[in-house]
């Protein structure tokens, strides 16, 4: 009779007890209940969450500080995934996304009237299902969490179902992803045929055997032609350019927090994926798919960020500039394929980090500026907010200046990491570009600068309110960005931890 | 002819037994209805049919010949390509599940009374049998016609709805058993017939196995107050024919598998017959062969019993019997299965 | 038996061609019909008698027939008569089948291997290794003596536990996700 290990338990105890409190949130929505009821469900999913940010944290110290892997074995040897340093740095990330998604909820909810116990399920599924992709060693475990996350984020975009804009960006990426979904098992399928395996490791060794004996033609095209279609459908779930089409209309269209949301947690998601697929399965193709990425990046970057500079809405400007972000994430992880260190993984963990805060906070201003009947997501809402909340309008230059990468704010530091990984790798074409997209980026993030400083408000305007949880959150990620920037050194160590086996 | 090449062993016996069964069930199949008519009357205080021979025995064989006879109609409005091959849909699956039917132990290792001694088994018959759906749909929507439509939409979620109870009560006969094999559940209730331990699942699988044949209560999608005559309401002569043949040949199917998961096959509790035997394979198997007959007629009585007891149910009643009261039924038996399994196991 | 496999493979083609081809939805849900049945008739001659029988359950017997329940409440002439491809299509289909060929000639063209799980990796104890592959080689051992059905059980609820696990709280996300976005109020 197999009996699984205590340390099992332990190790993934962030996985279960979060699929534990998923459940209870599924179970108590299924009561008829008040609008008071289901905000206790919300006040629980806050505790859910700062639960298991806590395991995430303590399985992360609990590893052994040399290897930072620990090896699960199940019946017949390996599982299917594993927990490393690189896995709950990256879990930590998704949870304090989801927390301060559920801190930003509820005056959405609120306004909108639109309180559901189904919201905090399936928030708390879809970072299940990314907690999965951080972990998973092969490649169809790996699916089974996209595939997890990526159906409660359709269901979230779609959340609001009366309003025309989040069905119709909702369906869009639905129907997208579902495609990208199919693409991502047959690109398997392929490299299954040709390696005989989905083992990450084992296609790593297949790859190091083949290039030892017959050098880099021995790979083979279907081998080739599967990751090639692999990775598209991940480009597509990290909403990298060409595959950034759906991005605009489901973040316009979604629940201003779960916008915020996807913009932050399923997108590093998409990267611990990549990172995990691309560095440990598919290092000895790097001199490959290293200038394919590299392409994709500089195409990220400029699409992005020229884009982002025609919005008017500040949703959709932000959505654009979160693909250029994403470029730049992109750019750590070529650098991660092409030099022997790992400074690019932890310089990507750590952007991810910084981003998740100053993103999620620069979407919690359109939150603040919400009211009954008005998204809060025009530029012009932002017209002279210096006079109405000044305080606010100082947390928003302070996440503006952080996305744009002006020092001393965090996002600064991120891009120096990112930069410095770059440089070290040689990559210099790309370090170019992200200097040159960067000061392009300030034009439109000066933008709503000059609409809270210099424009007039409508005169009777009343100021707007934030609310409790929100103002904590705005609060939490306005500390966040000015101390990372200010003092960065314990969270540059703490995302060095984030290394890959094997490296 | 040598009986031992190795073409005969794997074309020639085999295919031989497959005609030999499609002869019997067909045959079965047509005495099931006469079974069926002459036992309704006696339920109603009439007498059924018996003009045509002693007792109506002829009378299933006046009905297929004037079926085979009548004019085969393929209305304006229907499609004619899918019309007319929708009921060869609806009966090969019907057919094709009694391949995997042990009717009786083996008399040797060349003459066992199975077909296909497949170790999916009872995973082979819930596939197959899942099939019959689309004969019902594609004849329904393929008729071109208002009613035949709604009662092709109605069988296939009555269907779909009551295949998960159906699958569920049978996954607690496996687990009993530990096989799929059929041959190996029969083996497994030597001293005690499943029906027992597992009366809960039994009463699972005969409520869906009467909504999977589409029979009364269950027979909405024919039900001829509402629909006129259901999916099959355009069809005549031969092709409805075969939509008959399927919907008995799936009531035959039924009652040998619930012989072989619920009331032990061709065994019989406390009579070991076949080791009392053991010399004598042939005899061996042909009380076999009687014993299962005698189960799976006592059980065809029961289901006839059923259909002229019970009114038929309203559409919403019926699903809602389905999801909400027999899948949470069978889940819990499946886990109690499994808890005691388990706990023997310790 | 090769001319079995070509009969069987250009079958599974043609049904596949049908589905993107055929005009009338409904054609293409019965090649797609006759298709999944010749996958399954793949899997038997694999011996992989436990997948053949799930994939006429899952997919045929169930999916199939929801596909055809949403064409008939769906279905109406204008629909019907609605190219399903267009102009695009010619380009990207000369690709697929650069692709294709590509793919195909290289298969054709290699000697393939299946290779052993990569457990050996994560374990960094010398002793654990002989361990380990001892087991691997007594369980090889076992299952060529198991059934089919015995063997997937083992790979699902042994090699694969956690995904598998993984899978039910996916399965339990895509109903949820369903119910929830059909049903009448928020």
């Amino acid at each position: 009779m197999p009996v699984l290990h205590p340390e099992f338990w332990r190790l993934l105890s962030p996985e279960w007890v979060l699929v534990c409190f998923g459940t209870l949130f599924l179970l108590l929505s299924a009561l008829p209940a008040t609008r008071g009821a289901k905000r206790a469900i919300g006040v629980m999913a806050l505790f859910g969450f700062a639960v298991v940010l806590v395991l995430c944290a303590q399985t992360l110290a609990a590893l052994s500080p040399g290897m930072h892997v620990a090896a699960l074995t199940g019946l017949d040897g390996q599982i299917g995934l594993t927990v490393d340093g690189f896995s709950q740095v990256f879990k930590f990330i998704f949870v304090l996304g989801a927390l301060l998604t559920v801190l930003m909820s509820f005056k959405y909810l609120d306004v909108e009237k639109a309180w559901t116990g189904e919201y905090f399920t399936f928030l708390t599924f879809a970072v299940f299902g990314m907690m999965v992709m951080a972990s998973g060693v092969d490649l169809l475990t790996l699916w089974v969490g996209l595939e997890t996350m990526a159906l409660s984020v359709y269901v979230l975009a779609a959340y609001m179902r009366r309003q025309e804009p989040s069905v119709e960006g909702a369906t869009k990426y639905f129907l997208l992803g579902a495609f990208s979904s199919g693409l991502y098992l047959y690109g398997t399928s392929l490299i299954y045929g040709a390696t005989g395996t989905v083992q990450l490791g084992a296609i790593r060794l297949a790859l190091m055997d083949r290039l030892a004996h017959g050098g880099p033609a021995a790979v083979g095209f279907p081998l080739a032609a599967g990751l090639v279609i692999l990775s598209v459908s991940l480009l597509f779930k990290a909403a990298l350019v060409p595959f950034h089409w759906w991005t605009p209309d489901a973040y316009e269209g979604a629940a201003t927090p779960i916008t915020a949301f996807m913009s932050v947690a399923p997108k590093a998601a998409a990267f611990a994926m990549l990172l995990r697929i691309f560095v440990v399965g598919f290092l000895p193709l790097a001199p490959m798919w290293t200038g394919l990425l590299s392409l994709v990046a500089v195409l990220t970057m400029a699409w992005g960020n020229i884009a982002a500079m025609l919005q008017n809405n500040v949703k959709r400007m932000l959505a654009y500039s979160s693909i250029a972000h994403a470029g730049y994430a992109l750019v750590g992880l070529v650098a991660a394929g092409r030099s022997q260190s790992n400074q690019g993984i932890a310089a990507v963990a750590f952007y991810l980090l910084v981003y998740a805060f100053m993103n999620l906070g620069a979407f919690g201003l359109v939150l603040y500026l919400q009211r009954e009947g008005s998204a809060g997501d025009q530029m012009d809402d932002f017209d002279g907010l210096i006079q109405r909340s000044p305080l606010m309008a100082v947390l928003m230059i302070f996440f503006l200046l952080s996305l744009g990468g002006i020092p001393p704010m965090a996002g600064f530091l991120g891009k120096l990491m990112i930069f410095y990984s770059a440089l070290d790798a040689r990559l210099y074409l790309l370090v170019v570009v992200l200097a040159v997209t960067s000061v392009i980026s300030l034009y439109y993030y000066f933008r709503v600068v000059y609409h809270m400083f210099l424009k007039e408000g409508a005169p009777n305007l009343p100021a707007p309110s934030a609310g409790r949880p929100l103002g904590w959150s705005l609060a939490l990620c306005g500390v966040a960005v000015l101390a990372i920037g200010l003092y960065g050194q314990p969270f540059l160590h703490w995302a060095s931890q984030a290394v890959l086996l094997g490296r | 002819m040598n009986w031992n090449s190795p073409f005969m062993l794997t074309v020639g016996l085999p295919l031989l037994k497959i005609v030999i069964l499609l002869g019997v069930v067909a045959f079965c199949v047509a005495y099931t209805v006469w079974l069926e008519r002459r036992l309704l009357g006696f339920f109603q205080s009439r007498v059924g049919p018996n003009r045509v021979g002693p007792a109506g025995l002829i009378q299933p064989i006046a009905d297929g010949l004037k079926l085979i006879l009548k004019e085969d109609i393929i209305p304006t409005n229907a499609r004619p390509f899918l019309f007319r091959i929708a009921p060869i849909f609806a009966v090969v699956p019907a057919f094709a599940g009694f391949a995997i039917v042990a009717f009786a132990p083996p008399a040797g290792p060349r003459a066992s009374f199975l077909i296909s001694d497949a170790n999916i088994g009872i995973l082979y018959l819930l596939a197959i049998t899942s099939l019959g759906v689309f004969g019902i749909v594609l004849g329904g929507w393929a008729s071109g016609s208002k009613y035949p439509l709604f009662g092709s939409l109605r069988s296939a979620s009555q269907m779909l709805s009551y295949e998960v109870p159906l699958t569920f009560s049978v996954l607690s006969v496996i687990l009993m058993a530990g096989s799929f094999r059929l041959d190996d559940i029969i083996q497994a209730q030597g001293k005690l017939p499943f029906l027992v331990p597992l009366i809960l699942a039994f009463g699972v699988y005969v409520i869906s196995a009467v909504a999977e044949t589409n029979r009364a209560p269950f027979d909405l999608p024919e039900a001829e107050s509402e629909l006129v005559g259901g999916f099959h309401t355009e069809y005549s002569g031969m092709r409805f024919a075969f939509y008959f043949l399927a919907e008995y040949a799936n009531v035959v199917l039924v009652c040998c598998v619930a012989t072989s998961l619920f009331l032990g096959g061709y065994k019989i509790p406390f009579l070991p017959y076949e080791t009392l035997l053991a010399g004598n394979p042939w005899l061996v198997s042909l009380i076999g062969l009687a014993v299962f007959a005698v189960k799976a007629v006592a059980f065809l009585y029961f289901y006839i019993w059923i259909r002229a007891t019970f009114p038929r149910y309203r559409y919403d009643q019926l699903l809602k019997i389905g999801w909400k009261v027999l899948l949470p039924i069978s889940l819990l038996n499946l886990l109690l299965v499994a808890g005691i399994k388990l706990a023997m196991l310790r | 038996m090769t001319i079995g496999w070509i009969l069987l493979s250009l079958m599974i083609a043609l049904c596949a061609l049908g589905v993107v081809l055929a005009r009338s939805p409904i054609s293409s849900a019965i090649s797609l019909l006759i298709g999944f049945v010749g996958v399954a008739i793949l899997y038997l001659a694999l011996k992989a008698e436990f997948v053949a029988a799930v994939q006429i359950l899952v997919y045929a017997g169930g999916i199939l027939v929801l596909y055809l329940f949403g064409i008939m409440l769906t279905d109406n002439e204008a629909l019907r008569l609605t190219r399903q491809t267009h102009l695009q299509a010619w380009p990207v289909f000369v690709l697929i089948l650069v692709l294709f060929l590509a793919v195909g000639h290289k298969l054709y063209h290699s000697d393939y291997t299946p290779q052993q799980p990569d457990s050996l990796l994560m374990v960094t104890d010398q002793s654990q290794v002989q361990a380990l592959q001892d087991r691997l080689a007594q369980e090889a051992a076992a299952a060529r003596h198991a059934t089919n059905p015995q063997r997937v059980a083992r790979v699902l609820y042994g090699d694969y536990l956690y995904p598998f696990e993984a899978a039910s709280v996916l399965l339990l996300v895509a109903v949820l996700g369903a119910v929830f976005l059909a049903k009448k109020e928020v």
